[in-house]
C-alpha cells in the first residue's frame, strides 16, 4: 500500500428494478471506499446485492434497472450520470471487471490473440498507435504474468481449447493488459477446482501487490476473501452491513448476520456438532420487512430494529448497521 | 429444524403451469386475433351443416341457371342470396367454403395429431434409448426427410388412390419424421437433467419415465411445431387438391374449390378461386399467429 | 459457546452394506459413420474412451457417513452413480447386504433399487418442473406399494414436516422455492422411499452458506432419526470433514487415500491429499500466502501414463511414471496409493 490515493469512493449508492412485479431494491444505500493497492471484498449471498453493486460501478445497469441514488467517484470522477462515452473509456482501461464465467470476457469464436490484441487497440493513446508486433508482444507478456504456460502457443488457441482455469487466467490476463487502477471480480473462482483456484488467487496477489492494482473481489465465500482481502465489507438485502478491516471483521464479528455467518461455515473443528445456522431465509427483495431487513431471523432483535439502522461506528474501527451490535466475544 | 417462515396460508394461491400460459397468452392482441381467427374457423368448420345456407353437395338442390352468378346476386326462386357468388357447378360460395374449411381443417389437424403422436413416441424413444436404437430410428427418420413432401405425397396417392383418409395418411407419412427429430432434440435436453435420472434411481420403470417425466417437459416445443405445422398440413393439402390428387370432388377442401376456380380467374369470374383463397389465408394466418404466440411465451420460462 | 454436539451416531461393526470390488466405469463413444469411412481412407480416428473410475474397491458400513473428495473429472459422480444403479458398471462388482447384484433375485434387487437413494447437486434440474410437490415425493412410494394411494397425502405431509417445509406448499411447482427448499423436497423425495444409504452428490454445492448449514444439520438430523448411512461427494474438503467420519480421495478416476476424516486432517498420507489440504481456503484473520501445486487437471480422456498425480506431485520419482501405484495398507483403515510408502526397490 503505496499512496493513500482513493481509487473508489461510493456514497449512499441506490440501485432499483423496475419490475412487473414493483421496485426490487437490489442495492439500497451502499457506502464504501477502496485506497490504491488495496483489496476489498464484498461478500454476501444470494440476493445480497453485491454483483449490482459491482455492474453500478462500472454503469453496465440496463433497464428496467437503474441508478436511482448516490455517488460513485473514481479517483474523484463522479460516475453516476457521466456520459455513457466517459465510461466506455473507462471500462477496460482504467476500471476492468473479471466475471464468474470466463466466457463472458471470451469470444468463442476468436482466437486468444485476437481477442487481446483488440483490447490493447481499443484503449491505445490517441496519436499513439500500438503496432501489431507490440500489441502482440504485450499480450504474451500479461499471458505469461498471469502463470500460464507457453504463453506463445497459447495466444493462437481459441477458448474452447482451453480448461477452465485457463480461460479464467486469459480473462484475468485481458483485464490487467491496459493497467487498470481499478479491478472488480465477480465471483471468479467459484466455478474453478480447489487447485486451480488457488493457483488464481495467488496470481491475482502476486499481480496486486506488483502492479499496485485495487481490487473488489465479489464473493460469497468468507474463507477465500478472508485470505485474500485486506478490508471486508457485508453485504445483506441491499445494504451493507458490517465493513472493516479482515481481521476485525471476522475475529470479532459485530453484526448478528455476520455472527451468523461464520458460524454456518463447516469446517473440520465442527465436526459432529450442529452448525449454530441462521433461521429462514433473504428476503425477497420485492418485499422487505420492515427496518433492518435482517430483523425476522436475528436472534437479538429488539422493538428499536423496527427503524432502519443507519451506518454507524463500530469497534475496532469498522462501519456497522446494527442497533444491537454484538459484544466481542471471549477469544 | 426450522420451518420456512412464511406460512403458506398467507401466500397467494399457486398457479399452474397452464394457468400461466393463459394468462401470458392474453396479453397479446395479435395473438388473441389469431385466436379468434382460428376460433371462427374451427366454428365454421364444425357447425357448416347447419349455418351453411345450402348443402352444395346436394344435388338435387343445385339450378344450373344459377351458375356463375356474381356476388350478391339473387337465386332464381328469389329464396336466397348467393352472398358470395356461385361456382361452374351453381353451387353457393359461401356454403362451400364452410365446407370446405371443415375438410381442410379435418384432414389438416387429424394427420398433425398421429404424425405428433408417431413422431414424439419415436423422438423421445430414440433419445430415452440411445446406441442402437437412436441410430437406427434416426436413420428412418433421415431417409423420410430427405424425400421432399410433395414428392412423397404424390406417389403415395398415386398408390393409395382418392379419398379423405387416405389423404390423411399420406401426410402422416409426411409429417411424422419431423416432429421425432424435434422430439428427440427436447428429449436429450431432459435427458441430460437430473429428475430423469432421479426417477431411474427411484425404479420406475422406463415406461413410466418416458411418459410421466419425459414427455410433459417435451411438449411445449412440440406444440408449437404443431401449430406451425398445421398450417404447412393445409396448405400442402390444398396443393395436392390443386393438382388433382387429393380429396374427392363430393368433399372438396379449400384446396379444390381455388383449383375448380381457376379456369375462370381471367374470364372474369374471379370469386370462385378468390373467396376460398381468401379463406384458407386467414385461417394459415389465424393458426401462426397462435403458433409464434405460442413459441414465444414457452421459449423464455424454459429459464426456470 | 453453546454449541450443540451430537453424540455420534453408533457405526456398526458388522457387515458392510455396500461394497464395490474392483468398479470401474468406461465412456466410450463409438466413431460415427463418417469417421468409419475416414479411416478407411487412412485418418487415424480412435475412439475416445474416458476412463470415468478405475478399479475401485470400496465397503459402506451401516450408519456412517463416507465422504468422497475430488475435483473435476476425479469419477465422484460416476462412482455415485453406480452406487445408486443409475449407471452399471462396465468392470467389477457391487454388493448390497453382502450380494452382488447381478446375482440378485428379483426382490433382492428391488430392495437394492429403493434402499440406495441419490440427492442431486442442481436443486432446480433434479425436480420435474411440471409435477407438484404432492407427486414428487409421493409418486414413487405409491408405485412400489409402499403407501397406499389413500394414504398417499399424509405420508407426503409427514415428510414434509420432518424436512423442515411446511405441508401447505404440497401442491406449488418447483419453480415457486428458493434453492434451499427445492434441497429439501429432493430429501424428501429419497426419504419416501425409505432408504438405508442416501448418496448426496454435490447436495449443498449449489446453496448459499447459511441454507447449506440448515440442511447439513438436517442431514445430521435426519441420520439419527432414520438410522441412515450417506455416501457425501464434494469437492470441498471443509465440508466434509464436517459431515463424514471416514474420507475417500479421489484423483482421476482412482482412490489415492481413504482413512478417517481425523486421520486424513492431521496425517494426511498422499501428496495429493496434502495439497488439497494445504490449499482449503480457511476462515483466517491473517493474509495468507498462497503456495499451490502447479499443472493443470489432467483430462480424463488422456491420462498420464504411471501415476495420474506425477505430473503435478512436488515428491515424484522416475518409479511414478511408469508404474501406477496400488492402494496400501498403512495402519488400521488408512491406505493410501503413493510409491513414497513403499520402500521396495
Amino acid at each position: 500500500m503505496s499512496s493513500t490515493a482513493t481509487v473508489l469512493d461510493v456514497q449512499g449508492l441506490q440501485t432499483h428494478f423496475f419490475t412487473h412485479g414493483g421496485v426490487v431494491k437490489a442495492v439500497d444505500g451502499v457506502d464504501l471506499r477502496i485506497e490504491a493497492g488495496e483489496v476489498l471484498g464484498l461478500v454476501g449471498e444470494s440476493g445480497s446485492g453485491k454483483s449490482i453493486t459491482g455492474f453500478s460501478i462500472l454503469g453496465l445497469i440496463d433497464p428496467p434497472g437503474r441508478i436511482v441514488g448516490g455517488h460513485i467517484r473514481y479517483l474523484d470522477e463522479e460516475l453516476v450520470g457521466a456520459p455513457e462515452r466517459r465510461l466506455q473509456a473507462l471500462r477496460g482501461k482504467e476500471i476492468a471487471m473479471i466475471f464468474q464465467d470466463p466466457m463472458m470476457t471470451l469470444n468463442p469464436v476468436l482466437r486468444v490473440d485476437t481477442q487481446m490484441v483488440e483490447a490493447i487497440h481499443a484503449h491505445a493513446k490517441v496519436g499513439g498507435k500500438v503496432s501489431a508486433q507490440a500489441a502482440r508482444a504485450r499480450a504474451r507478456d500479461a499471458l505469461a504474468m498471469v502463470g500460464i504456460p507457453s504463453p506463445g502457443e497459447r495466444l493462437k488457441a481459441y477458448p474452447h481449447q482451453l480448461s477452465g482455469g485457463m480461460r479464467q487466467r486469459v480473462a484475468i490476463a485481458i483485464a490487467l493488459l491496459n493497467r487498470p487502477k481499478l479491478l472488480i471480480a465477480d465471483e471468479p473462482t467459484t466455478a474453478l477446482d480447489v487447485t486451480i483456484q488457488a493457483q488464481i488467487l495467488y496470481e491475482v496477489q502476486k499481480l496486486c501487490r506488483e502492479t499496485g492494482t485495487a481490487m473488489m473481489w465479489i464473493t460469497h465465500d468468507l474463507a477465500v476473501v478472508s485470505g485474500l482481502a485486506d478490508r471486508i465489507a457485508v453485504m445483506y438485502a441491499g445494504r451493507i452491513v458490517e465493513s472493516g478491516a479482515t481481521a476485525d471483521v471476522i475475529g470479532h464479528p459485530s453484526h448478528p448476520y455476520t455472527r451468523g455467518l461464520i458460524d454456518s461455515i463447516p469446517t473440520r473443528a465442527t465436526h459432529g456438532t450442529l452448525l449454530r445456522q441462521i433461521p429462514g431465509m433473504t428476503p425477497s427483495l420485492l418485499n422487505l420487512p420492515q427496518g433492518c431487513a435482517f430483523r425476522p431471523r436475528c436472534g437479538h432483535a429488539s422493538d428499536a430494529c423496527l427503524a432502519v439502522p443507519q451506518a454507524e461506528p463500530g469497534p475496532a474501527g469498522k462501519t456497522v448497521r446494527c442497533w444491537n451490535m454484538l459484544t466481542p466475544e471471549p477469544a | 429444524m426450522t420451518v420456512d417462515t412464511l406460512p403458506s396460508a398467507l401466500l397467494p394461491p399457486p398457479e399452474t403451469p397452464w394457468q400461466r400460459l393463459r394468462r401470458e397468452f392474453m396479453a397479446d392482441r395479435l395473438a388473441l386475433f389469431g385466436l379468434a381467427l382460428l376460433a371462427l374457423a374451427l366454428f365454421a368448420a364444425v357447425f357448416a351443416p347447419w349455418i351453411a345456407p345450402q348443402n352444395p353437395y346436394d344435388i338435387g338442390k343445385l339450378d344450373i341457371f344459377d351458375s356463375k352468378l356474381p356476388p350478391g346476386s339473387r337465386d332464381a326462386a328469389g329464396t336466397m342470396t348467393y352472398w358470395l357468388g356461385t361456382d361452374g357447378q351453381a353451387r353457393d360460395l359461401l356454403s362451400a367454403i364452410l365446407y370446405g374449411l371443415r375438410t381442410s381443417l379435418l384432414v389438416g389437424g387429424v394427420s398433425v395429431a398421429a404424425a405428433l403422436a408417431i413422431g414424439s413416441a419415436v423422438g423421445l424413444a430414440a433419445a430415452y434409448f440411445g446406441g442402437w436404437i437412436d441410430a437406427l430410428l434416426m436413420r428412418i427418420v433421415d431417409i423420410q426427410l430427405s424425400f421432399p413432401a410433395i414428392l412423397v405425397a404424390l406417389i403415395l396417392l398415386a398408390i393409395l388412390g382418392k379419398g379423405v383418409d387416405k389423404v390423411i395418411l399420406a401426410l402422416v407419412i409426411v409429417q411424422w419424421a419431423y416432429f421425432a427429430r424435434a422430439a428427440r432434440g427436447a428429449a436429450l435436453v431432459e435427458r441430460a437433467k437430473e429428475y430423469i435420472e432421479a426417477a431411474q434411481c427411484m425404479s420406475l420403470g422406463w415406461p413410466r419415465v418416458l411418459l410421466r417425466h419425459m414427455l410433459p417437459n417435451c411438449l411445449p416445443p412440440l406444440i408449437v411445431i404443431a401449430t406451425i405445422d398445421l398450417a404447412h398440413a393445409i396448405a400442402l393439402e390444398s396443393t395436392l387438391s390443386f393438382l388433382g390428387v387429393g380429396v374427392p370432388v363430393t368433399e372438396p377442401s379449400l384446396g379444390m374449390l381455388i383449383a375448380n376456380g381457376y379456369e375462370f380467374l381471367l374470364s372474369g369470374n374471379y370469386w370462385i378461386s378468390f373467396f376460398p383463397g381468401i379463406a384458407l389465408a386467414l385461417a394459415i394466418v389465424g393458426i401462426n399467429l397462435v403458433g409464434d404466440h405460442l413459441r414465444d411465451i414457452l421459449n423464455p420460462r424454459n429459464a426456470h | 459457546m453453546d454449541t450443540p454436539v451430537l453424540e455420534p451416531a453408533s457405526v456398526s461393526t458388522t457387515a458392510p452394506l455396500l461394497q464395490l470390488r474392483g468398479v470401474s466405469k468406461r465412456f466410450v463413444q463409438d466413431i460415427d459413420l463418417a469417421g468409419r469411412i475416414a479411416n478407411l481412407l487412412g485418418a487415424g480416428h480412435r475412439a475416445s474412451v474416458v476412463q470415468a473410475v478405475a478399479g475401485v474397491d470400496l465397503e459402506i458400513r451401516p450408519g456412517e457417513v463416507i465422504g468422497v473428495v475430488g475435483e473435476s473429472g476425479c469419477g465422484k459422480s460416476t462412482l455415485g452413480r453406480v452406487i445408486a444403479g443409475i449407471t452399471p458398471p462396465t468392470e467389477g462388482s457391487v454388493s448390497f447386504l453382502g450380494k452382488p447384484v447381478d446375482a440378485m433375485d428379483a426382490a433382492e434387487r428391488r430392495a437394492w433399487g429403493l434402499g440406495v437413494q441419490m440427492i442431486f447437486q442442481n436443486p432446480m434440474a433434479s425436480l420435474n418442473p411440471r409435477m407438484r410437490v404432492m407427486d414428487i415425493v409421493g409418486e414413487a412410494p405409491v408405485v412400489h406399494g409402499l403407501v397406499k394411494p389413500s394414504q398417499e397425502a399424509e405420508y407426503v405431509e409427514g415428510l414434509m414436516r420432518q424436512v423442515g417445509l411446511d405441508p401447505g406448499y404440497a401442491q406449488r411447482y418447483p419453480h415457486q422455492f428458493s434453492g434451499g427448499q427445492r434441497q429439501r423436497i429432493g430429501i424428501a423425495r429419497a426419504l419416501a422411499l425409505k432408504p438405508r444409504l442416501i448418496v448426496c452428490d454435490e447436495a449443498v454445492a449449489a446453496l448459499d452458506v447459511s441454507i447449506q448449514a440448515q440442511v447439513l444439520n438436517l442431514f445430521l438430523a435426519l441420520r439419527r432419526e432414520f438410522e441412515l448411512t450417506y455416501l457425501f461427494i464434494s469437492h470441498n474438503l471443509g465440508v466434509v470433514g464436517h459431515v463424514s467420519d471416514r474420507v475417500v480421495i479421489m484423483y482421476l478416476g482412482r482412490i489415492v487415500e481413504v482413512a478417517t476424516t481425523e486421520t486424513i486432517f492431521s496425517a494426511p498420507n498422499h501428496p495429493y491429499t496434502q495439497a488439497l489440504l494445504a490449499e482449503l481456503p480457511r476462515l483466517d484473520t491473517t493474509r495468507r500466502a498462497y503456495l499451490p501445486i502447479q499443472g493443470e487437471l489432467p483430462s480424463p480422456l488422456a491420462p498420464p501414463p504411471g501415476c495420474a498425480f506425477h505430473p503435478r506431485c512436488p515428491h515424484a520419482m522416475p518409479r511414478c511414471r511408469v508404474e501406477a501405484p496400488v492402494l496400501r495398507t498403512l495402519q488400521t483403515g488408512h491406505t493410501s496409493a503413493c510409491h513414497l510408502n513403499d520402500p521396495a526397490p
